[in-house]
Formats: C-alpha cells, sequence, structure tokens
C-alpha cells in the first residue's frame, strides 16, 4: 500500500516493461535447452524496488522531497530507468515510526535496497533494523556518529555525512584565519550538544580561548539573552561558532545584526551548512560574511557540477539545486554503480563490495568510503555574499577530503568492520 | 600565555559577571523584548479561555498563520504595515468562521471535546501551511527606518525591538482601557463571570462569544506578524509559540487579561536571566515552574477583580 | 447476544492472525498487531482513570515511556526474561505514578490536564538529555526477550509471532483485571466521583484517596503497555515520553468512547492501523487528513464508536418495540 510512483518520466514504462517481458518469453523459446540464459534474462527484466523511508511531514520534509527528486534523477539517467519503482514512506522523524515503516517496506514490499531517514536518531534505529534483517540501506542525511563507529553496519553506507565530518575539521581554520577567541553556541539538544562538545576540544588543543557556551533552547528563536552573554563576554571573542538548528539560524543572525554585533566586527561560522542559499535569501543583508561548513555549494565550478544542474534544470525545473540533491543524486548514482557490478540483479554482497570501493567525482567533488562504510567528502568553506541583487554562499576554501574516524577515540566509538 | 588588554567595561565580572550593572541592565533591557512579545502571543489565548471557556489550542496555529499570510502581504506589497493590519484582518475572519462552524456546535458538552477539536484543527493547520507556503524559514523584512539600534543607557537596543516594546504596551493599555472603562468591556468583564447573567440581560452571548473568539485569533496574527519580523517564519512555530502562551496565562491565571501582562513580564525576565545564570536548564525549569504554580495557586498570581 | 457474538468474532480473528503470516498477508501486520496491543493495555488503564473517574491526564505518556525504559534497561543489563522486564516496569511506573499522583490530585479538571502535561515534558527532557538512558538516539540494540527465567526456551520471543502471543495474552490478562475493577465497588465510587464529587465526599468517600489509586492502577497498566512495546522493538527511544503519545492516547480513548473499556481498546486499533494506511497512502498530505478525521469524529459524534453503538442499539430497540404487537 505505498505510494508507488514510477518514473514519471517515461511515460512507456509499462510498454517497455511488456517489451523486456516479451523479448525474455521469446528467447526463452529460442533458448530452449539453455535454461541458464533464460533465468538471467528473466531476472534482468524484473523490477528494481527502491524503498525510501524519509521525512515527509514536518520541516524536513524539504530534505525528504529534495533528496527524493534526486535520486529519481539518478536512476532516469542510468539504464535501470524503465525497470525502477520506489516505494515512498513518511517516518515523521520518529525512530519507531521509521523502524515501522522500514519494516512495512522490507517485509510487505520486499524491496530490494532502502534508503534511510533524515534525522540521526531514526537513521540509527533503521540501521540497526537492517542489520537484522540483512537488508543493504544508504543514509542520505541521518549522520549519526555511532553509525560510523559503535554501531556500524555491513549493510549500511553513510553517503551524505556524519555530523563530526562538517562540523569539528573547521577549527584549525577558525584559529588561524579568524582569531583564537571563541564564543561557542548550540542548540539544546544532542546535534548541538555533540559538536560544541567536539569544537571545545578542538579550540582547546589548537591553543585557542573560549570565552563563552550557550545552548539556546532548540525551536526557539529568541537569541537576546545569548547575545548580552556575548556582548558581556570578555575578552571580547572574534568569532561565534557552533550548530544552531535551522530556521533558528535565520532568527539569530537577523537578530546579531540588529543587535550590533555584526558591525563590531564578529563574524559567525556555522556547522552543517546552515548558510546555504535559501537560508541566504531569508536573513538579506543580515546574512553577508557569515561562513558555514559542508560538501556541497551550488557555486561550485567542477563540471560534474555543472552536468548536474544542467540535468537538474530539465528534470525539475522549478528547484534551486542545493546539498540535499547533491547527497541524493550520490545515493542514487552509488545503487545504480552496485547494480552494475551485480549486472543489473539486485545482490547484496556484490554491491556492498563494488559501493565500498566506489571512488567518483559527483556534484560534490571526489567522494570516496572508509572502511566504516562512511562517507570520505570533500569539505568546503562557504560564505554568504553579495552577487548583484542575489545573495549567495559562495565555496572560498576547500579542506580536503574528510571522513569520519572509526578507531576508539573517534566521535562515535570503534568500529569492527 | 599572558592576558591582552581589555577595555575597562570588559574587566568587571568576567564571563559570568553577574554583579556587574552593566550585564543587570542588559538582561533586564532584553529581558522587557521578550515580555512584550509574550503579551502580544498571551493575551489572547488568556481572554478567549476567561469567556469562551475553551483552552484554544490553535492559538499557536493562528499566530503562525498570521505571520505566513504578513509575510504574504509584504513580499506582494512591500510594506510592512500592509501585513500588520492585513494578516490579523484575515485569520480573524478564518477564525470566525471556525468558531461557527466547529466549535459551537460543541459548547455546553464537555469541554474536552472543544480542547480536542482545538488541538485536532491545530494540526491541519500546521499541515495547510507546509503545503501552501513549503517548508523553508523565512523572515519578515523590517521597514527600513525601523532597522539599526538605538542607545538605551549605554547598551544597544535594536530600534524594531524598540518598536515593539512600545507597540505593545500601548496595545496593552488599550486593550485595559477598553475592558476596564467601556461599556463591552464591561459586558465582557461580566461574561466572565457568569454568562448567564448577561444573558439575562438580553445580550446576545453568542456574538458576545464569537467577538472574543475574533479578538483573540486578531491578537495572535499581530503576534505572528511580530515575531516574523523579530526572529521568523516557520511551518514549526506554532508549538513553541502556544507552550509559551500557556505558561504565561497560567502563571498569571487564565482569564485575566492582567495575568496574562504580569505573567508575560516575569517569563520574559526570567528567560533573559535564566540563560545567563542557569546555562541549558531553561528547558526544565519551565516546566517545574509552571508544576510549581499549578500546585500551589492554580488561579494564577493575578487575582482579578 | 450480538455483542456476545461480536466478541467472539473479535476473538477468532485475534488468534488466527499469526496463521496467515508470511503468505497470506505480509508479517509487517503482526507487528502492526502487536503495536495496537501495547496501546490497548494503556488504553485500558487510560480510561479507568479519565472514563470512569473523570481525570483527564495528558501526561501518560511518561507512564508508558518509563515502563518502555525500565524493561529496555533490564533486558539489556540484568536478565533476558521478560517476566523480570514486566516486574521491573510494573515497580518504575507505580513509583512515578505514586510520587506524580500524591502532587497532582488536587488539581482538577483543566489545571490537572495540564499538570500532568507539565510533569510529562519534565521527564521527556529528563530521558532526552540523559547520557546513561541514550540521550537522544535512546537505547538500540535490545536482546529479545525469553520466557523462561534462566534459559530459553525452544519457541521463544523472538519470533514475532510467538511474541503476538504473549502480547495477545497480556492484553487479554490487562482487560479482564480492568473490567474486574470497572465492576467492583471501587469502579462505582469512581462513576460516583466522576458525577458529583461533592456528594461523594458527603457520602464519606475519601475522594483524593479513591482518584491516587486510580492513577496509580493506571500507570501501571501503562507502564505494562510500554514494555511490551519495548521488548518487541528492541529498542527504545526518547518519543515514547513525547506529548504527542499523551495526546495520541487522549484521541484513541474519545474516539473510541470513554468510561466503555471496550471503546478506548477499539479507538486504538482505528488509530493505529488508519494511521499506518493513511500515511503510506497519502505520503505527503496525510496527517492533514487525519486532522480532518479526528476534527469530524469529535463534531459528529464525541461519544466516540461506543456512543455510535449505543444509538445503534436504542434505534432497534424503538423500531423492535415498535414492530412488537
Amino acid at each position: 500500500m505505498s505510494k508507488k510512483v514510477e518514473s514519471q518520466f517515461s511515460p512507456v514504462t509499462r510498454r517497455a516493461f511488456l517489451k523486456a517481458a516479451s523479448g525474455a518469453t521469446a528467447a526463452a523459446a529460442l533458448a530452449g535447452p539453455f535454461p541458464a540464459t533464460v533465468n538471467v534474462a528473466r531476472a534482468q527484466s524484473r523490477e528494481i524496488k527502491v524503498g525510501i523511508v524519509s521525512a515527509y511531514s514536518g520541516v524536513f520534509s524539504i530534505i525528504g522531497k529534495r533528496s527524493e527528486l534526486a535520486i529519481r534523477l539518478a536512476f532516469e539517467k542510468s539504464k535501470y530507468r524503465d525497470r525502477v519503482k520506489f516505494f515512498i514512506e513518511d517516518s515523521q522523524v520518529k525512530p519507531d515510526v521509521a523502524v515501522q515503516k522500514a519494516q512495512r517496506l522490507v517485509e510487505r514490499e520486499g524491496v530490494d535496497v532502502l534508503v534511510g531517514p533524515v534525522a540521526g536518531h531514526e537513521g540509527l534505529a533503521v540501521s540497526e533494523y537492517c542489520k537484522s534483517k540483512k537488508k543493504l540501506m544508504l543514509l542520505v542525511y541521518g549522520g549519526n556518529v555511532k553509525i560510523a563507529g559503535e554501531n556500524c553496519s555491513r549493510y549500511t553506507f553513510m553517503v551524505g555525512h556524519t555530523i563530526w565530518s562538517v562540523s569539528a575539521p573547521v577549527v584549525p581554520w577558525i584559529l588561524e584565519t579568524l582569531g583564537k577567541d571563541v564564543f561557542l553556541i548550540g542548540s539544546d539538544y544532542i546535534t548541538g550538544k555533540d559538536i560544541v562538545r567536539w569544537m571545545d576540544e578542538g579550540i582547546k588543543k589548537g591553543g585557542g580561548r573560549i570565552v563563552g557556551t550557550a545552548f539556546p533552547p532548540l525551536g526557539h528563536s529568541e537569541f537576546a539573552p545569548y547575545i548580552a552573554q556575548i556582548k558581556n563576554a570578555s575578552p571580547r571573542p572574534k568569532v561565534v561558532t557552533g550548530f544552531v538548528g535551522g530556521s533558528d539560524l535565520v532568527a539569530l543572525t537577523k537578530q546579531f545584526d540588529e543587535f550590533g554585533l555584526k558591525r563590531e566586527g564578529l563574524v559567525m561560522v556555522q556547522t552543517i551548512g546552515g548558510f546555504s542559499d535559501i537560508q541566504a535569501r531569508a536573513m538579506g543583508e543580515a546574512g553577508v560574511g557569515h561562513y558555514d561548513i559542508i560538501h556541497y555549494s551550488h557555486w561550485l565550478t567542477h563540471k560534474e557540477n555543472q552536468d548536474f544542474i544542467a540535468d537538474f534544470k530539465k528534470f525539475a525545473p522549478a528547484e534551486l539545486v542545493d546539498d540535499a540533491h547533491a547527497i541524493g543524486y550520490d545515493v542514487g548514482t552509488c545503487i545504480v554503480h552496485g547494480l552494475d557490478a551485480a549486472g543489473g540483479v539486485p545482490d547484496n554482497e556484490k554491491m556492498i563490495d563494488a559501493i565500498g570501493k566506489r571512488r567518483w567525482v559527483g556534484p560534490r567533488g571526489e567522494c570516496s568510503f572508509g572502511p566504516n562504510q562512511v562517507i570520505r567528502h570533500p569539505l568546503n568553506i562557504r560564505q554568504i555574499q553579495k552577487v548583484g541583487s542575489e545573495y549567495r554562499s559562495i565555496p572560498i576554501k576547500n579542506l580536503g577530503a574528510m571522513g569520519t574516524p572509526w578507531d576508539a577515540s573517534g566521535p562515535g566509538g570503534a568500529c569492527k568492520l | 600565555m599572558p592576558r591582552a588588554r581589555e577595555a575597562p567595561a570588559s574587566c568587571r565580572g568576567g564571563p559570568a559577571g553577574v554583579a556587574s550593572p552593566e550585564v543587570l541592565l542588559t538582561n533586564l533591557l532584553y529581558g522587557l523584548t521578550i515580555a512584550s512579545a509574550l503579551i502580544l502571543i498571551s493575551s489572547g489565548l488568556s481572554l478567549i479561555f476567561g469567556v469562551v471557556g475553551v483552552v484554544n489550542f490553535s492559538h499557536g496555529s493562528f499566530c503562525m498563520l498570521g505571520a505566513y499570510v504578513g509575510y504574504s502581504l509584504v513580499m506582494a506589497t512591500g510594506s510592512f504595515w500592509a501585513a500588520l493590519v492585513g494578516a490579523p484582518l484575515v485569520v480573524t475572519a478564518g477564525a470566525v468562521l471556525m468558531e461557527r462552524f466547529t466549535l459551537r456546535p460543541l459548547y455546553g458538552l464537555n469541554p474536552l471535546y472543544q480542547l480536542f477539536l482545538t488541538f485536532a484543527l491545530s494540526l491541519v493547520f500546521s499541515n495547510l501551511v507546509l503545503m501552501l507556503w513549503g517548508g523553508d524559514t523565512v523572515s519578515i523584512p523590517t521597514p527600513a527606518y525601523l532597522r539599526g539600534f538605538v542607545s538605551i543607557l549605554g547598551i544597544a537596543y535594536p530600534t524594531f525591538r524598540l518598536f515593539v516594546l512600545v507597540f505593545s504596551a500601548c496595545l496593552a493599555a488599550a486593550l485595559w482601557l477598553f475592558i476596564e472603562r467601556s461599556v463591552w468591556g464591561a459586558v465582557l468583564r461580566a461574561g466572565l463571570h457568569n454568562m448567564e447573567m448577561v444573558e439575562a440581560f438580553g445580550i446576545n452571548t453568542r456574538a458576545l462569544v464569537t467577538a472574543v473568539f475574533a479578538l483573540g485569533a486578531g491578537l495572535a496574527a499581530v503576534a505572528g506578524v511580530v515575531m516574523g519580523a523579530m526572529r521568523n517564519v516557520n511551518p514549526e512555530m506554532d508549538l513553541d509559540l502556544i507552550t509559551s502562551a500557556l505558561i504565561v496565562v497560567v502563571i498569571g491565571g487564565l482569564g485575566s487579561f492582567r495575568g496574562a501582562v504580569i505573567g508575560s513580564l516575569i517569563l520574559g525576565t526570567a528567560e533573559s536571566f535564566g540563560a545567563q545564570l542557569l546555562p541549558g536548564l531553561a528547558k526544565f525549569i519551565v516546566w517545574i515552574v509552571m508544576a510549581a504554580i499549578l500546585l500551589w495557586r492554580p488561579e494564577g498570581l493575578v487575582r482579578d477583580a | 447476544m450480538t455483542s456476545r457474538l461480536a466478541a467472539g468474532g473479535v476473538l477468532l480473528v485475534l488468534l488466527a492472525l499469526p496463521l496467515g503470516a508470511g503468505t497470506l498477508y505480509s508479517d509487517f501486520y503482526l507487528s502492526l498487531a502487536i503495536r495496537v496491543l501495547a496501546f490497548v493495555i494503556l488504553l485500558l488503564g487510560f480510561d479507568l482513570l479519565a472514563g470512569y473517574g473523570g481525570l483527564i491526564s495528558f501526561g501518560h505518556a511518561m507512564f508508558f515511556g518509563s515502563g518502555a525504559y525500565a524493561a529496555a534497561l533490564t533486558l539489556k543489563h540484568l536478565t533476558t526474561s521478560v517476566w523480570a522486564a514486566l516486574a521491573v516496569a510494573i515497580v518504575a511506573s507505580a513509583l512515578l505514578a505514586l510520587v506524580v499522583g500524591f502532587l497532582s490530585i488536587r488539581a482538577r479538571e483543566i489545571y490537572f490536564v495540564f499538570l500532568t502535561f507539565a510533569f510529562a515534558q519534565f521527564a521527556y527532557h529528563a530521558v532526552n538529555s540523559w547520557e546513561w538512558a541514550g540521550a537522544a538516539n535512546g537505547l538500540p540494540g535490545i536482546p529479545p526477550p525469553s520466557l523462561w527465567l534462566a534459559g530459553r526456551l525452544p519457541l521463544d520471543l523472538d519470533r514475532r509471532s510467538v511474541f503476538y502471543y504473549f502480547a495477545l495474552a497480556v492484553a487479554a490478562a490487562a482487560f479482564l483485571v480492568a473490567r474486574r475493577i470497572a465492576a467492583s465497588a471501587f469502579g462505582r465510587v469512581l462513576v460516583g466521583i466522576r458525577e458529583n464529587e461533592e456528594r461523594a465526599r458527603f457520602l464519606g468517600y475519601d475522594v483524593t484517596r479513591c482518584l491516587r489509586r486510580a492513577f496509580l492502577i493506571s500507570g501501571v497498566f501503562a507502564g505494562v503497555g510500554g514494555a511490551v512495546l519495548a521488548s518487541f522493538q528492541s529498542f527504545v527511544a526518547p518519543t515514547f515520553f513525547h506529548w504527542s503519545v499523551s495526546g495520541e492516547v487522549l484521541l484513541m480513548a474519545l474516539l473510541g468512547g470513554m468510561g466503555t473499556l471496550v471503546g478506548p481498546m477499539a479507538g486504538a486499533a482505528f488509530v493505529i492501523v488508519l494511521g499506518d494506511f493513511l500515511s503510506s497512502w497519502l505520503a505527503e498530505r496525510w496527517l492533514l487528513v487525519m486532522g480532518l478525521i479526528y476534527a469530524a469524529c469529535v463534531l459528529f459524534s464525541p461519544t466516540g464508536f461506543a456512543g455510535i453503538a449505543r444509538r445503534l442499539r436504542a434505534l432497534r430497540g424503538t423500531a423492535e418495540a415498535q414492530r412488537a404487537p
């Protein structure tokens, strides 16, 4: 009963399928004494079922929908465009619902591969479930460091990032380029607190000084008290960094400007993106000059990104391509790559081997997987700049490839793969 | 590592120097801005409970709808004032329809049903918003002459926040005058105490109830537009707003307008100081305070005459 | 007579459910059924407090969650015996219900709603922050429970159909206990308190004591429900404590018809099955449709399914009376 949406851009799907099926039958008739060939031909024309359990209600639905579109594009460009069938489920950003829907997809629909949920805690729950069912699963976001460490699984690939790989590594750059006096601010939930903790360690190790720490409640969007703290901190910080949730960040940036902090030369460095093109538009002038760190930017100049953006314009012209799209595309191409290696017939072992060894240049740049099956992605520092009348998130520095450590001292503990 | 020379002002107290007068003043002033926002958000809720007898769980949704409609109006006309006037009109119209067709049939029955209905409708509203405006966060741009900041006693105070402070003070004063001094205000106060008696005087209580509901919704929409400019506009803002509003009216006393004002002041300053003194504990303290008030003085801190 | 037949029919379907799983229909529906059974246990307790006693709580998620976490921690660190897990869950939720009940049963109506809501929110944020309880990630990887106290039986609870029968047995036992309580003198006093508290007090009943007892019972039921679900799911997360669970409980009770025991049970099944079906069918719009359905239910039949059933029976009664000579 999942929402089955066939590839909307090949209206002759059914015809093509029948063609393939009749071709297979003809081959069967001719093959006669060669049943093996017949089976292969039949298997190669059967449906490929891709299950997506992601966020389709609530604010995260934008990530769910965008990454799904990109996965479809990846398949659209592959030779499986007529064979693939997508099964979509809403996880409601709750781990128990995510697992329930994953069960539905794996047990009731019998999907060949699962694309995982958006939030960290759901990602972990579904990954554990897929481990028990030996079902191949790829994560779009869900950057929970535990999946990179203690709870790593042969059946799970983290294709997006982990919250560590797009936060902690920016610290040396901050200390070197912006200043040594730092104010840390993290939304009061697990992601914000973890990131603040890692950055705290990194700053101390790098010889910087933390002049204050704040944990504003998530979703509250009122930052006056914390701005007061920043103003009253001594010595005065040069940079404010940490992690503040998406919509809160828009409020923080506006208030940062309103209360005069930007005028004093203070600058913000946000982790896990945040100062994206779309957010930049909402912030307007107040956002100009702030930095963030993530893998993708719409304005990356390498050829694969240009091709990707051009393809997307033809596929879904209304979309402003950003990191959710880029990650979704990488997920799609990884599945396609695995299918290619398995000869067009979904096979766990062959696909896992192939995906694990894959090195490719995608919209984000050069990517590969670490031994813990977590992505090694390029790391880019972006800055909001005004270009003409538009506010854009421009990549200003590439910090190289970044994976997530899998040893006991790593953020998620030791991975025994 | 030798400490760099610092300006004298920041030498006092250090990073958490609570005692310094500058810090105290900053927290107090900033607490006032939070309070002024809370007054706008909670006064409507309190009034609706007092007269209609319903804890309107869609109150946060009215704020959110006001913010989104306001955003569209600003984008279309370029005028913040158009949003401030237009959004409440739209939301009030919708609220009147909602009250007439969904709440009115439930009057006289178990109040639980009304509570539940407003809760179900808030689900509908938040999804409606997602459908119509999408999930990305946006913001209402403030008018150019209200940007920047003024200096109050040496502390930078955003001009727009000053506007919000003055605006909500004026609105609160106007409402107070209306409730205490006008004829219809007297009817409202009577209705707060004894609806049947008001009916006995020949006044159309149904219309009164609808009018109060509309007033509450309008106030919520105004709050939404202001929040949209002060903070942001996103599809989950209703949750945070209804939570704040509930806490304020519990502290101040359900049904009391003065209570909503006092409760807002208390919560606003507490939020401001609490962030400094007890970082990361805000989410616990807020519920402890609410439980404490409900246990020892459920009718709220303000005894309304 | 017809209600006996209906009950028998439902029981037969419930008993036969696992037989077709995996062949006629997917195994997944057994998971859904187990989830329904866990909520049924929770709803039985809730109805005793709210339907019979008239005290609407908006914080039952905290008992559901405490039972779930207690069971999870037991299974993970102590023993895999499901009886031990249930026992610890009962003790944990009972303690919590004692404390919260002692404090809360002096407020009434909307203030009681707010108070239980405040306590539940506090519990939610606490569990969400405690590192030893897994914080936001919760506790994944709980070992499957076993029926025996020490070793494992050949037919053990790690098979879904076996767990289903176990959950069914627990739910049936819960129903019988709840029905006994409702029919007992205590149950009737509760109804009396709901109808007119002052009169009950004048008649000499210790209203506070009775309500606290009812609160304790409903908390324990909720804890058992949580323990059952946690043992099945093999993970727990702070979402067990989330206010949306409390809201769902209220919804299920309202839809089914409060004060009837059977009504809320049907309400639980309806909400969970409909929710699953709608969210898979509509993916994006389903919450909107759900909200509209709930609103419609409250508007057109505030007394829920039980109310509808009663009205139908009354109609049939008058029709028969009219046909009688």
